[in-house]
């Protein structure tokens, strides 16, 4: 009978891993990462990311100790860089969660070479992006007034804004994600321990294996809850970018006021997800060769999604300028012409150039199997996707309802600075998960290889050995 | 990952028949010593059957007396065998047996007769928790405690609109909680000193090896006749597991 394992060749189907890899080799090659020496260009890029890192604390020092007017945020742009930024990086975190909830329910099983490493993605990209509503607020030790706690005023928070929303959606998805990544990584820790001589390394490992024993038995609840984190994320990370979303959308302003904000920011936030997914992977494949787990295959899927996400995007601002037409209000129509025309012009054209329209050279294998393409397409999706939030942002602010008080939004170094030094907290909590932590899902990639079929060619010899135990019902559902 | 109810009952009658006619013809297969020590597909000799075979008591190592017996392991290359040796075990009765694999292997929950994670009352138990959680916070802090009458909305349960997002999130987050921490605990982890862990061979159990284990406790479980039936299950070893000796001290 047809294994739901096995690809199914008549229709194009290839293994989802390259042949020939066994249980021993995954294990190894993915495990041996983090057991080996530490290449010295892991130690290069670590350095360098730690001056980020340290550029972020001079930065973020400066803020607390000035205020927030080291930034170029000024009337009437009041928020510039800052929400820029948070929204960029909230966005980067959804293609993690897309990757590991979405594609696991729809049983995407290509998903599991590339899930654990888009889910740390997740988790470091919205710590980035919870810094910047905590530091913006001007007077940051102020900050717990985001949350309902007793304060001395005895006022509690304003449930019915949506910057409220904001806080509630971007902590619940932060913590969701985590408890996700961590339960993927348990079965995954539990090799680390078992394959471990040294005794440091088998305390710190197995203390965070909880005692895993593959037990059957345990394999069963794990599943199940895996499943149901699944289920509920879906949701989740489509209502945290819709929620990002309404802190424009509940507001009047021209450009923010608008409907079709939640399901354009979300196709929006996976386009630029997969974006870095394809960077970091690209760059692992090169650094630590697991090509034949990471295959082109998966490239050429996820240049698939991206394809879809950016022309989803591509028709949410061909539909906002219809709308603003079709409304026929005057300020609907003004800021949409001014923002081709206006000052901020070069700000549009690579939002539109890199969102909509670099990605349809998609469309060809060419591009879609083409390295060093993928890896430029893939860096000039992101810059892309900063540019469309900081037209929406800034672009909607500086020209408001009356010309007195236009403007025109200028970042300074500090800002710049924070920028930088927010890449360089991602890229010295990524590196240190990949030397540190299986970067792949160790269990699940074994579970889709064509060995992991009990009742695969051997099951059968097998069973016909015995002498006809063979149960039909005992076949293994299909899509089960 | 659920049967269809019709199913079940002759799906279950089914499995158990092809069990217990499994059990006979292995019970047959193997009749004389020699035939033990020899692979039963290929006539080749085993590869290795270590362990005492008598029971520690009287195995004379002087110290290890008093260690009790925790469980017997046995070892297969490919998830089919170890699925097919967790067969035969449901089929003859035995309650305390796992399964120990890389990776959750399809159709083992079956093989093993076990019945549906529970897991899903407990979450949804917590996600209807979290839902009134959030609306009561709300409603107590905007309506009765400080009442706010923002955007003209009434400081009222009738502006509950502007309560759903937060409603949602916390019963996404009371979920995810459940979810994992049920899980935990009906797994019973963290627990870190299972004495299957005495074993030095387990270790691959991580890596690429499939393993049953059965344990002392079962009520069908005697040393030599569960040894005997491991090893027709086609194992490429069988190992006795003793509790730790610092728990008996």
């Amino acid at each position: 009978m047809a294994s739901p394992y096995l690809p199914i060749r008549e229709i194009g189907e290839i293994p989802l891993v390259r042949e020939g890899e066994t249980f021993q080799s995954i294990t190894d090659r993915i495990a041996r990462v983090t057991e080996d020496k530490t290449p010295r260009n892991w130690w290069i890029a670590f350095g360098i990311s730690l001056c980020f890192l340290g550029l972020l604390g001079v930065c973020v020092g400066y803020l607390l100790w000035e205020g927030v007017g080291v930034w170029g945020n000024n009337s009437p742009s009041y928020w510039g860089w800052d929400i820029t930024n948070f929204v960029w990086w909230i966005g980067i975190g959804h293609a993690g969660t897309l990757i590991s909830a979405i594609l696991f329910i729809f049983r995407q099983k290509w998903r599991t070479s590339i899930n654990r490493f888009s889910e740390a993605m997740t988790i470091f990209a919205v710590m980035c992006a919870g810094l910047y509503p905590g530091i913006h607020v001007g007077r940051a030790w102020y900050a717990y007034y985001m949350f309902p706690v007793p304060n001395q005023m005895s006022i509690w928070p304003n449930f019915k804004s949506p910057l409220m929303w904001d806080i509630f959606a971007v902590s619940t998805y932060f913590t969701v994600s985590l408890l996700f990544w961590y339960v993927g990584l348990i079965p995954d820790l539990a090799t680390l321990r078992d394959r471990s001589m040294n005794p440091r390394r088998q305390k710190v490992y197995g203390f965070l294996a909880l005692g895993w024993r593959g037990s059957n038995r345990a394999w069963q609840h794990y599943e199940r809850a895996y499943l149901i984190l699944a289920a509920i994320s879906t949701p989740l990370v489509l209502s945290v970018h819709s929620v990002v979303s309404f802190d424009f959308a509940t507001s009047v302003l021209p450009g923010w006021h608008t409907t079709i904000f939640p399901p354009y920011f979300v196709a929006g936030a996976v386009y630029s997800g997969f974006g870095l997914v394809m960077t970091l992977m690209l760059v692992a494949r090169l650094i630590y060769g697991v090509k034949s787990i990471v295959t082109t295959q998966h490239l050429e899927l996820m240049c698939k999604v991206m394809l879809l996400t950016s022309s989803l995007v591509g028709y949410a601002y061909a539909m906002e300028f219809f709308i603003a037409y079709y409304s026929g209000n005057t300020w609907e129509r003004a800021w949409a012409w001014m923002r081709i025309t206006g000052p901020y012009w070069w700000a549009w054209i690579p939002m539109v150039g890199f969102n909509a329209v670099l990605p349809q050279l998609f469309w060809f294998k060419f591009f879609r199997t083409n390295l060093a393409a993928l890896m430029v397409i893939s860096i000039l999706v992101n810059v892309g996707m900063w540019f469309e939030r900081f037209v929406i942002i800034v672009g909607s602010t500086y020209h408001d309802f009356i010309p007195g008080s236009w403007g025109y939004f200028r970042p300074t170094i500090i800002d710049i600075g924070t920028y930088a030094g927010t890449m360089g907290l991602f890229f010295t909590l990524f590196l240190l998960f990949l030397r540190w932590l299986p970067m792949i899902a160790i269990a699940e990639v074994k579970g889709v290889i064509p060995a992991s079929d009990p009742h695969g060619e051997e099951g059968h010899e097998y069973h016909s050995n015995e002498g006809g135990a063979h149960d039909p019902d005992l076949e293994p559902v299909p899509g089960e | 990952m659920s049967d269809d109810p019709k199913n079940k009952q002759t799906r279950k009658e089914g499995l158990e028949q092809a069990a217990r006619e499994a059990l006979e013809r292995a019970g047959t297969e193997t009749k004389s010593p020699e035939d033990a020590k020899t692979d039963p597909m290929t006539g080749e000799k085993r590869k290795e059957i270590d362990g005492p075979k008598l029971p520690p008591e009287e195995r004379g190592a002087a110290g290890k007396k008093t260690q009790k017996l925790a469980l017997l392991l046995a070892e297969y290359p490919t998830p089919g065998r170890c699925l097919h040796a967790a067969e035969k075990l449901r089929a003859a009765g035995y309650t305390k047996f796992d399964a120990h694999t890389p990776f959750p292997v399809h159709g083992m929950d079956r093989a093993m007769g076990l019945r549906d994670s529970r897991l899903g009352w407990i979450v949804i138990t917590a996600a209807l928790t979290g839902t009134s959680c959030a609306f009561l916070m709300m409603w107590w802090m905007n309506c009765i405690d400080y009442p706010l009458i923002i955007g003209g909305k009434p400081a009222s349960v009738s502006s509950i609109a502007s309560m759903v997002p937060i409603m949602f999130e916390l019963t996404i987050l009371f979920s995810a909680f459940a979810a994992v921490f049920g899980m935990f605990a009906m797994n019973k982890i963290p627990m870190h000193h299972h004495p299957i862990f005495e074993s030095d061979r387990f270790r691959a159990f991580s890596t690429g090896k499939f393993f049953i284990s059965v344990e002392a406790q079962d009520p069908k479980f005697k040393l030599e006749k569960t040894r005997d039936f491991l090893e027709k299950t086609h194992a490429d070893f069988v190992e006795l597991v003793l509790e730790p000796a610092a728990e008996h001290k």
